[in-house]
């Protein structure tokens, strides 16, 4: 039987500007890794949008991170912070990992 | 009255405004075309790269260098004050916040490379020479309008709503010295400069030769994002649309004055002109949306990559140059 922990996987979907400001949140939380991947588009509360071939003002990003509980308490807090001046959605939900030593 | 019109026909049959119609048309009615997101970028810095170089290296000639400090002087000074006239006219004018004012003057004072390169090569076409140091006077310009915004918005904000986030700024600071534009101009300006002629000789093929070519591939990826942008927001009030419209004519004709006050020659002086009319589309977006996260991005986007860059385009250089001709003609001619 494989042991497996439990850890916390958060999910940031936020404009591309602010993503520097997110980094620095996981950082400072103790994030061991992240993980970004582009989003081409959709629609939020105001309206659809595209992926803006010029601007990176007007895209968003999903950062991936898998921490511990406490660590996610931190990051959940602060991230709420910043969903207050910048769009975006986060969510949290439990996984399991088969290496718990690395997060 | 009538050679106006006849420049402004030329501008309008030349390729590269032909290719940008095509792109604006082709978003509009929803056509499929699309460049590739790295293709356009590329374009994007080769255009900047062929003319910061081809500046750097007719500095190297010792071209004439007399007016620069004075158009560097007061591009600085024009980039740092339009956003104030622009700020009063939003606010007395329209419903928008101050953050969202504030924002929308920060784009029309800093200013578009693309609009630029597009008015270089309308010059080439009409044979009128300009001061190679211009160039220089576009990365200078790029940033005053971000900190005069930001001013703007920091004065005008009440009680912690709305202002410049104190986490953001650190971040910002990279933002605006160290945006791609600004480093590939400057860079390919000191590299055009060091290495002059003996550079340029051995880059020409690939940085003058394809030039209008790839400025035409480039607006016709512009006329499709700017249609899409148009397309894509909700329809603005009038008073933001026809802001969209005037603002640049004011900067176009505080441009001219600037440009008489340090006597410059007729091509520089339509240069300077358009520089201040221009709206940046892609530096200040980036830097409003960190430090006031609170304003409307949907409206300056719109406002300055869907109207006001296709207004400058088709209309706005060929009646800047035709003012500048105007105002540079020798008395009694």
């Amino acid at each position: 039987m494989v042991e497996l922990h439990k850890r916390k996987k958060i999910e940031v979907i936020i404009e591309t500007p602010a993503r520097p400001l997110l980094i620095d949140v996981l950082n400072r939380a103790g994030s061991p890794g992240y993980t970004m991947i582009p989003a081409i588009g959709g629609r939020g509360l105001r309206s659809a949008w595209d992926r803006n071939q010029l601007m990176d003002a007007a895209n968003q990003v999903i950062i991936v991170t898998i921490v511990s509980a406490e660590a996610a308490e931190t990051i959940m807090a602060e991230v709420g912070k910043l969903l207050e001046d910048y769009r975006g959605v986060v969510t949290v939900s439990d996984v399991e990992v088969l290496r718990g030593g690395r997060f | 009255m009538g050679e106006l019109l006849s420049v402004a026909g030329d501008n309008l049959l030349s390729p590269p405004i032909l290719f940008f119609v095509l792109g604006m048309a082709a978003g509009l009615l929803r056509s499929d075309l699309t460049i590739p997101e790295a293709v356009g970028k590329t374009l994007a810095l080769y255009l900047m790269m062929a003319i910061g170089f081809k500046g750097g290296s007719a500095m190297a000639n010792g071209e004439a260098a007399a007016g620069m400090i004075g158009a560097m002087l007061v591009g600085i000074l024009l980039s740092f004050c339009i956003p104030v006239i622009g700020f009063a006219l939003l606010r007395a004018t329209t419903r928008f916040d101050s953050d969202t004012a504030a924002a929308v003057s920060a784009h029309y004072g800093s200013v578009s490379v693309v609009t630029f390169v597009t008015a270089v090569s309308f010059l080439g076409t009409q044979n009128v020479a300009y001061d190679e140091y211009m160039v220089a006077v576009v990365a200078l310009m790029e940033t005053p309008a971000i900190v005069s915004g930001l001013l703007l918005a920091h004065l005008s904000a009440r009680r912690g709503a709305g202002g410049v986030s104190q986490r953001a700024m650190s971040h910002l600071v990279r933002e605006i010295l160290l945006n791609s534009s600004v480093v590939v101009l400057v860079g390919s300006f000191v590299i055009g400069w060091l290495t002059g002629d003996r550079g340029m000789e051995r880059v020409a093929p690939f940085l003058v030769a394809p030039f209008t070519g790839i400025l035409c591939l480039f607006l016709l990826d512009m006329g499709l994002v700017a249609a899409r942008q148009l397309t894509g927001s909700k329809v603005l009030a009038a008073g933001p649309l026809v802001f969209a419209i005037y603002m640049p004519l004011i900067g176009a004709g505080l441009g001219l004055g600037a440009a008489m006050l340090v006597g410059l020659d007729t091509g520089s002086t339509a240069l300077l002109a358009v520089l201040a009319a221009s709206a940046s589309y892609i530096a200040v977006p980036a830097a409003m949306r960190i430090a006031l996260p609170k304003a409307n991005a949907a409206v300056y986007l719109t406002l300055s990559l869907a109207v006001t860059f296709p207004f400058n385009v088709l209309v706005g250089i060929p009646l800047y140059f035709a003012a500048a001709q105007w105002l540079t003609a020798p008395a009694g001619s």
